[in-house]
């Protein structure tokens, strides 16, 4: 699902950010990414949600060349997968509805369907009740949960995660983790960096590892 | 029930409102100037045409020209396609005429008998109902210095002098109105960049989560190209409407006050086309300030702050 082969990645400085990383992640896989700040996680996750490309090598996702694609086709190749951030990037004067409809309403799902799927996804992460409140008011894991709900409801192939539960207490990220593996279980591919070593060791997945951007672990 | 995207961003803008409407104030007042100056330019290239319609070339000959001769140049004349009329007066004509118009200063002039001598017999010209006010003036001009070399020609005079100075006048001033016409418009292309930059910055974080989910670029970008042509649309439609106001005003003035100077009948406002024209014009340029600004967004604002 997701191949990284003798990938660079080069900041002007130069900041060598990623070494020819190789990496390779199979359909419904669940993994992790960890390492220490300024590892490369982040340079990582920007190239597979197209937001960055590679110096050299190849980076590609369901088999799509992400070297290759214009703007419309970034577009669309993004309808295809699911971001979370640890700031949750919710739209404030949206409602979380709202927020959790719009990668189905930009492709122009009816909105019968939309009230449908959305509902579903809502039951799913549990925030029904909610449905019609704002993202202001609402707690920082509701508010996390409506952004993987946001990042779902079009049924990605992928779901990357940059250090989702960084701005969460332990229970709310164990929470998020739990929703996180069910996702997967439904068939989506689960790629989550975060520095928390301890929750990746209980969780007993494939883990990644990089240091100074390179790979150094996986297993 | 549920708003579409493309609605929800519209309303999202409007949250901008006290941006947007002093930029209204703004680019109605660039707009206001511009539609001034045409119509100012109009209207003068108006009465000069006005002005030179009536212009008439008095050609004065020699005492000493023979009736042939005389008869001779008439015919010359009058072959030039561009003149009307022609009409000869003779020293008896021109001296009763002057007698008439003198009578009541200097009655005792008159009976001086060698006045006669210092009347000469003229020839008027007027041009044809054809030709417009500016050419009217090169005919003349053109046709002058024919008639000049002319041996029983003593002098032309056609009131050259004031109408070439207004006609200079105005050549100056429509000039002078298309560089603030250009530099105006630039000016309002700029503002209303501006704001659409300010309205991209204020709208960023949406910009960003769209640009996360896939949105396509033109859905991105197409309200603010909305929200500039709306502005620009405004502008135009309100600065039509202001100087609609005070050309009505003013023709008002005219007709009451500086009667006159009959010019009321002959001024006009902008007709429909070129309100038409211009509309689309400030419409357009408020869409171009827009998209001068929204096209490089959607190059990975989210990823920037990843
Ligand atoms: N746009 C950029 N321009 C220049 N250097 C960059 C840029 N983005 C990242 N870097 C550098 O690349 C290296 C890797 O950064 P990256 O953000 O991928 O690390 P990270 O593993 O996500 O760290 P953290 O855990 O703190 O989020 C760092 O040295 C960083 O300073
Ligand atoms: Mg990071």
């Amino acid at each position: 699902m997701i191949e990284f082969s003798h990938v660079y990645k080069t900041y002007p400085g130069p900041v060598h950010a990623l070494k020819n990383i190789d990496l390779k992640i199979a359909k419904g896989e669940f993994v992790f990414l960890t390492g220490p700040s300024g590892a490369g996680k982040t340079s990582l996750f920007k190239m597979i949600s197209a937001f960055d490309v590679a110096t050299s090598g190849l980076v590609q996702v369901a088999g799509i060349d992400l070297s290759r694609l214009n703007e419309n086709k970034v577009a669309e190749y993004r309808r295809k997968i699911g971001v979370v951030f640890q700031d949750f990037r919710l739209l404030k004067d949206r409602t979380i509805f709202e927020n959790i409809a719009l990668p189905l309403q930009i492709r122009g799902d009816r909105s019968q369907q939309i009230q449908r799927r959305v509902q579903e996804v809502l039951e799913q992460v549990g925030l029904s009740h909610k449905y019609d409140q704002f993202p202001d008011f609402v707690s920082g894991g509701e508010q996390q949960r409506t952004a993987i709900a946001r990042a779902i409801v079009h049924q990605p192939g992928v779901l990357i995660a940059d250090e989702p539960t960084g701005n969460l207490d332990p229970k709310l990220s164990e929470e998020i983790m739990d929703l996180l593996e069910r996702v997967c279980s439904q068939g989506t591919t689960v790629f989550v960096a975060t520095h928390d070593q301890e929750m990746v060791r209980r969780r007993k997945k494939r883990r990644v590892d990089l240091k100074d951007g390179l790979l150094v672990g996986d297993q | 029930m549920i708003r579409s995207v493309f609605e929800q961003r519209l309303s999202s803008l409007k949250q901008n409102w006290p941006l947007q409407f002093s930029t209204l104030v703004v680019v109605t007042s660039c707009y206001l100037v511009v539609i001034i100056s045409f119509l100012l330019s109009q209207n003068l290239q108006k009465i000069l045409t006005l002005w030179g319609n009536d212009l008439q070339m008095t050609v004065y000959l020699n005492e000493e020209s023979e009736p042939s001769e005389v008869q001779l140049l008439q015919e010359k004349i009058r072959e030039n396609k561009n003149v009307g009329r022609v009409k000869l007066i003779t020293k008896e004509e021109a001296l009763k005429e002057f007698r008439g118009q003198m009578a009541s200063y200097a009655p005792d002039l008159l009976t001086h008998g060698d006045i006669l001598n210092l009347i000469p017999a003229s020839l008027q010209i007027s041009l044809s109902e054809s030709t417009a006010g500016m050419e009217h003036l090169k005919i003349l001009d053109a046709l002058a210095s024919v008639l000049k070399s002319e041996e029983i020609v003593s002098e032309v005079s056609y009131g050259q002098d004031w109408v070439k100075k207004y006609s200079q006048l105005i050549f100056y001033f429509q000039r002078a109105c298309e560089a603030i016409g250009i530099i105006i418009l630039g000016a309002a292309l700029f503002v209303l960049s501006n704001v659409i930059r300010a309205s991209v910055q204020s709208r960023r974080q949406e910009i960003e989560v769209l640009e996360l989910i896939g949105a396509m670029p033109s859905m991105i970008r197409l309200p603010f190209l909305v929200e500039g042509a709306s502005i620009g649309f405004l502008s135009s439609v309100l600065a039509v409407t202001i100087s609609y106001l005070m050309y009505s005003g003013i023709t008002g003035m005219f007709e009451k006050q500086l009667q006159f100077l009959q010019l009321s009948g002959h001024l006009s406002f902008i007709n429909t086309l070129v309100i038409i024209f211009f509309c689309s014009i400030g419409t357009g340029l408020g869409a171009i300030g827009s998209y001068l600004c929204v096209r490089q967004i959607n190059d990975g604002w989210a990823a920037k702050s990843l």
